[in-house]
């Protein structure tokens, strides 16, 4: 009982410190496994992988990594993310969908929801390797090692995937402002 | 040539405006809650993994009863018998070659299982995961991984297949590309179906060039994969 008890503590402990290290961050790293993933469902349920597999890194992370718990947090939901992704082999297309309908989708006004549903469409067009890079880069403001870092990739790698990525989102912002 | 090393922020500002669903009200609860049933058996996921090493399981074994005596194989026994039903996947048993087997906690019909010819890494075992066994893989070293899928939204890029699969199926993969383990190790992905399943498989090799010998014990391997039918 006595083992038992502590047990107990110990788990609230690990939990209060997980959950510590993870408020900060979780909007950050919701919107992130949300726009890499695509389908919502799949986003939280793949988020909700990656805490765990993040909970139960934790005491070898403190020990062992020392590092940005930032970058150690979000390459946990980018492995789990992409791992969802191969695994269900979704048709990139139902993510991105028809524009109007995911126009439909979003909401708010007329223009700005085609605007954002455009955009939502060419992300869901790159391969999520890119998807990821330019999400990292230009959503979350990481730079070129520590997206690097996050991804597993060579640093020259983050940057040819940008760029190609960042071609592809700027053809789409492009059309969107001219209209 | 590459971008420079800012942040686009047209593009930023795009991705900021982006609407991101709500979160569901019982997320950290049911977080927690998976935290909680996972810390009282820290090794959960031994109760759905099989790890074959014949001589290892053999040696290891006798000396687990030999040293903690009768109460351990007591307490060990039931455990045991707590294996989930029999997998869709599973590689038969060959010499040199060590397997494991997991399935999805959430999603009992997706299963994984590999083999690799060399010990398993790091947490492997436990974890579910071959992913320090792949990028600890030396020269000679080989780790094949597959998963099956029930059903996939598009089935076109999986190759009806009838079994054996072979690395002649997949495509292979090797200098630098994404998500390498390693930067020795080359791989070959195969997309099939098989028996009315979905079959992903990776084959890794810890060199650049596998040998045709190599290839050959690979293949071997891959024919030792057995994919039961969807009715069985």
């Amino acid at each position: 009982m006595r083992a038992t008890g502590k047990r107990h503590t110990e788990r609230a402990d690990a939990w209060a410190t997980f959950e510590l290290i993870v408020s900060s961050r979780h909007g950050d790293l919701r919107r992130f496994a949300h726009r890499l993933v695509g389908d919502p469902d799949r986003a939280e349920d793949a988020l909700q992988d990656a805490y765990i597999k993040a909970y139960r890194a934790l005491p070898r992370f403190s020990h062992v990594n020392g590092g940005s718990q930032t970058g150690w947090l979000f390459r946990i939901v980018y492995r789990t993310c992409l791992d969802d992704l191969r695994r269900g082999r979704r048709d990139r297309r139902s993510v991105g969908g028809d524009v109007e309908d995911r126009a439909a989708d979003i909401g708010g006004p007329e223009s700005i929801a085609i605007a954002r549903a455009s955009l939502t469409a060419a992300l869901a067009e790159l391969p999520p390797e890119s998807r990821a890079t330019v999400l990292l880069v230009d959503g979350h403001g990481f730079d070129y090692e520590g997206a690097a870092a996050i991804l597993g990739v060579p640093r020259g790698t983050v940057a040819s995937r940008l760029s190609a990525a960042r071609a592809a989102l700027r053809k789409v912002l492009g059309d969107t402002d001219d209209a | 040539m590459y971008e420079s090393e800012h942040r686009d922020d047209r593009i930023s500002r795009a991705l900021a405006d982006l609407p991101v669903p709500p979160e569901p009200p019982e997320f950290f609860t049911e977080l927690r809650a998976r935290t909680e049933q996972r810390s009282v058996l820290p090794g959960w996921r031994l109760r759905v993994l099989t790890v074959r090493r014949p001589l290892a399981v053999v040696v290891v074994t006798a000396l687990v009863f030999t040293a903690i005596g009768g109460v351990a194989g007591g307490i060990a026994a039931p455990r045991s018998k707590k294996v989930a039903p029999p997998p869709v996947l599973a590689f038969t048993p060959a010499a040199g070659w060590n397997t494991a087997q997991s399935r999805d906690p959430k999603n009992p019909q997706v299963e994984f299982v590999w083999a690799a010819n060399v010990p398993f890494a790091g947490e492997d075992s436990v974890t579910g995961e071959p992913t320090h066994t792949a990028a600890a893989l030396g020269a000679g070293g080989i780790l094949v991984y597959a998963s099956s899928l029930p059903s996939v939204p598009d089935g076109t890029g999986y190759r009806n297949l009838r079994p054996p699969i072979a690395l002649s199926d997949g495509a292979f993969l090797t200098g630098q590309y994404e998500n390498q383990p390693a930067p020795n190790v080359s791989k070959y992905m195969i997309n099939a179906h098989v028996n009315g399943r979905y079959v992903y498989v990776e084959v890794l090799f810890g060199t650049p060039t596998p040998s045709t010998e190599l290839r050959q014990a690979a293949d071997q391997e891959l024919a030792r994969l057995l994919v039961p039918s969807v009715s069985s």
